[in-house]
């Protein structure tokens, strides 16, 4: 009996597929560079302060609330880079330093470890940290007042602002292909809508997120927007416009998509994703905010619970 | 194993092992320097009544702690009894482990398995087979003589489940496929011992009265068994198919939750492997003390093993030139529901299918990052759980609410929850843990009833006394 070596001795299954958060937060920043990399060539050296402010900053905000809070250090995983990167690519070029500092605390610290950090995360935190500025400090989001120092060969009004003030007619100073190649004002990362959807198929391809959930997004922004425009073509927008314009391919891909926040059964996914199509079309075209990405996705973060009753009949199971 | 591809269109789809995709012929391995088996009874003290060391037992005896208790084992060969011991079973179980050392000419002669045993050597089996169509039935042996003779054969057939008259069982199913991965025993067995299969059916029909028997074969591998007696189900390649359960919900059409055993249901599982021995005995006049290992080793090569019960596992590895070293780790069963070992000393027994030996730089890592809710888990599930939900509430150790509203029972034990975890929990170690305890808690509560009644009879005896 002594001379036996010392097996590992753990439950099955003693097999795994090879899937890990860190792979997948990873591929998803990876995801990201495409846009984020045509943002840095757009905005220059401001827009590079930005982006390592916001990422650099998360990571050490999750580094500290695991040393306060007593828990095993979990900044490898990459996620709070990812949440650094994304609100990051959600804000203009100009924004003040403490402007970031603060939302990549917000989106750390509130948005995510005071729930227990991954995985217990109500909303997606970089969406509810741009809420909280959007709604605490708004002049520093408004692109049309932030990005007055860059001049470009294209409008540099805020195309939501446009279509909001002159209707379709304001749509019109961009072309679509435009739109795809981020001739268009907006956040350091949202604006290159090939990217975007580059990184998006990417991820979808490879399984790191839904495409039920980003597709559904799409179609119900699209969906909603096809109808306000058939409905008064001279005071709405058509559906292109929306889909390329404001953060609704980031919200799409990389921000309505967060793991936590979003249901996990199909018919859940679908609802969720239109359900924030369709409110982000409602707030952009008869709300208060040019944009509306951000709440509608806040707002079917939180009725992703209540989605999440809607499940299938488990086996064996009479009901 | 299959890894997560590149692309991932589909959840991972996992099949079963195809033994003609290979060319197995069983290793056949001499008997050992020592076999090992197991009592399932608790030794009080140290063994002075039923079999002590030092005594010498024949091929087919029966080894037992006590001399009232019915629960024995039979020894696998011929030898003297050197130890006899306490052993902890899994699941708290408390077993007495007796190790024997077989007799130079038993252990020479066994290395052709294929002779014919000595007339004396395997007397009491032979008794056994013979009295029994004399005495009792003109056709074969009644469930008595089953019970008393072959409840350690190869396979681990459990016979108890016949005889409760609260509980009839009317269906039994034979499973010729292998409920696990990498696994080709019950497969090999239906292949190469179809005469003793059919036999073996035969007889548990006429013994336990039972008129409606299905035997599982993988795909359609049935050609062999045209009018056996039993309706032959093609179990499809893809894995979980081959589960209990799902058997039962493909051929029988119900979906049965697992927190009640099949018997209440009235259907019983019995390895072809034991029923193929049951058979073999009765035919050859001769209890069978060999049994068939599918082994896995570190590069993932199977080997199929023929090895006297109570072989040390040590033995079997050493044949196959296979070494297990430290951190690596052995496991009874396949890499999905197999259970880890900690002792190369722990004997083959009638139940191991399979054993399977992972190098220590290939055992993936459990962690205790929190679910994230990627819903991996949800779609790969075969029961339609909402693992994730599951998952949190069972973390929390709120067993009875994942058992009332999260569909814990629901659950048919495959693993590949665990399997696809993108935050490698133990998901299915928290699944088996509540199922476990809620189990130990229903029994506790049982027991406690059965107290309380006792009181009762005594307190209302005690009154009428007055």
């Amino acid at each position: 009996m002594s001379n036996n070596p010392k097996f590992i001795v753990s439950h099955a299954p003693f097999v795994h597929y090879g899937s890990s958060l860190q792979n997948k937060t990873y591929h998803t920043i990876f995801a990201a560079l495409p846009a984020v990399i045509v943002g840095l060539l757009m905005w220059g050296v401001p827009a590079m302060a930005v982006i390592a402010l916001s990422v650099g900053c998360s990571i050490i905000w999750e580094y500290i609330m695991n040393l306060i809070l007593k828990r095993p250090q979990t900044v490898d995983d990459g996620n709070a880079a990812l949440v650094g990167l994304l609100f990051a690519m959600l804000l203009p070029a100009t924004v003040p330093w403490w402007l970031v500092v603060l939302g990549s605390a917000i989106a750390i610290i509130i948005g995510k470890m005071i729930f227990g950090g991954i995985g217990g995360n109500p909303f997606s935190p970089p969406l509810l940290a741009i809420a909280i500025i959007m709604v605490s400090w708004p002049h520093y989001l408004d692109f049309n007042v932030a990005l007055t120092g860059y001049d470009f060969d294209f409008s540099m009004v805020y195309p939501l602002t446009a279509a909001r003030s002159l209707g379709s007619t304001g749509a019109e100073a961009w072309s679509t292909l435009d739109l795809l190649l981020g001739k268009q004002s907006g956040g350091i990362g949202s604006t290159f809508s090939l990217g975007l959807i580059l990184g998006g198929v990417y991820l979808i391809l490879r399984g790191f997120i839904r495409w039920e959930i980003a597709l559904s997004f799409i179609g119900g922004v699209a969906i909603t927007a096809l109808m306000f425009n058939m409905a008064d073509p001279v005071r709405f927008a058509g559906p292109v416009f929306h889909v390329l314009t404001g953060y609704t391919l980031i919200g799409a891909f990389f921000l309505a998509t967060d793991d936590a926040s979003s249901p996990v059964s199909f018919l859940p996914m679908i609802l969720y994703g239109i359900g924030g199509g369709f409110l982000t079309v409602l707030i952009r075209n008869i709300g208060t905010y040019y944009d509306g990405v951000v709440f509608a996705i806040i707002l079917m973060n939180t009725a992703s619970p209540l989605f999440g009753k809607i499940k299938p009949k488990a086996f064996g199971r009479v009901e | 194993m299959i890894k997560r591809p590149f692309f991932v269109f589909k959840k991972p789809t996992l099949v079963y092992e195809d033994m003609n995709q290979g060319n197995y012929i069983p290793v056949v391995l001499p008997a050992p320097d020592n076999v090992t088996v197991y009592v399932k009874e608790k030794l009080v003290g140290i063994a002075s009544e039923g079999t002590k060391p030092g005594d010498t037992v024949m091929e087919g005896d029966k080894l037992t702690i006590s001399q009232e208790s019915s629960i024995y084992a039979t020894s696998p060969v011929s030898g003297e009894v050197k130890t006899v011991s306490a052993f902890p079973g899994d699941f708290g179980d408390d077993w007495t482990a007796i190790t024997i050392t077989p007799t130079a000419a038993e252990a020479e002669e066994d290395v052709a398995p294929e002779a014919p045993a000595k007339k004396e050597e395997a007397a009491e089996a032979e008794e056994a087979a013979e009295e029994a169509p004399e005495e009792e039935a003109p056709q074969g042996p009644d469930l008595a003589h089953l019970v008393e003779f072959l409840a350690n054969v190869p396979g681990a057939p459990d016979f108890s489940v016949f005889q409760n008259p609260e509980k009839p069982v009317d269906t039994l199913i034979i499973t010729g496929a292998d409920e696990d991965l990498l696994c080709m025993t019950r497969q090999y067995v239906a292949n190469s011992e179809v005469d003793n299969v059919r036999a073996g059916i035969k007889i548990l029909k006429q013994a336990t009265g039972i008129e409606k028997a299905i035997l599982t074969l993988l795909r359609d591998a049935g050609q062999n068994y045209e009018s056996v007696g039993a309706e032959l189900a093609g179990v499809g390649m893809e894995y979980p198919t081959a589960s209990p359960y799902l058997v039962v919900n493909d051929y029988l059409g119900r979906a049965l939750l697992s927190d009640k055993p099949f018997e209440d249901s009235g259907i019983t599982f019995m390895s072809i492997e034991a029923v193929a021995a049951i058979g073999k005995a009765i035919t050859e006049g001769k209890i069978p003390t060999r049994k068939i290992v599918t082994v896995i080793d570190k590069n993932g090569k199977k080997t199929l093993v023929d090895v006297v019960l109570g072989t040390p596992i040590s033995d079997v590895f050493a044949a196959l030139r296979i070494t297990a070293g430290e951190r690596d780790r052995i496991i009874n069963g396949g890499p999905m529901t197999g259970t880890a070992l900690f002792s190369l000393d722990m004997p083959v027994t009638s139940s191991i299918d399979a054993l399977m030996v992972q190098d220590s730089s290939n055992i993936p890592v459990v962690s205790d990052y929190p679910c994230i809710d990627c819903g991996d888990c949800c779609r790969v599930c075969p029961s339609k759980i909402q693992v994730n939900m599951l998952a949190r509430v069972l973390e929390s150790g709120d067993f009875e609410l994942a058992a009332d509203e999260y569909d814990l029972y629901s659950c048919i034990d495959c693993g590949l929850c665990g399997f696809v975890c993108t935050t490698q929990m133990p998901v299915f170690q928290y699944i088996k843990l509540a199922k476990y305890e809620l189990a130990r808690l229903e029994a506790e509560a049982a027991d406690a009833d059965s107290a309380d009644e006792d009181a009762e009879a005594v307190a209302e005896e005690n009154e009428a006394k007055k």
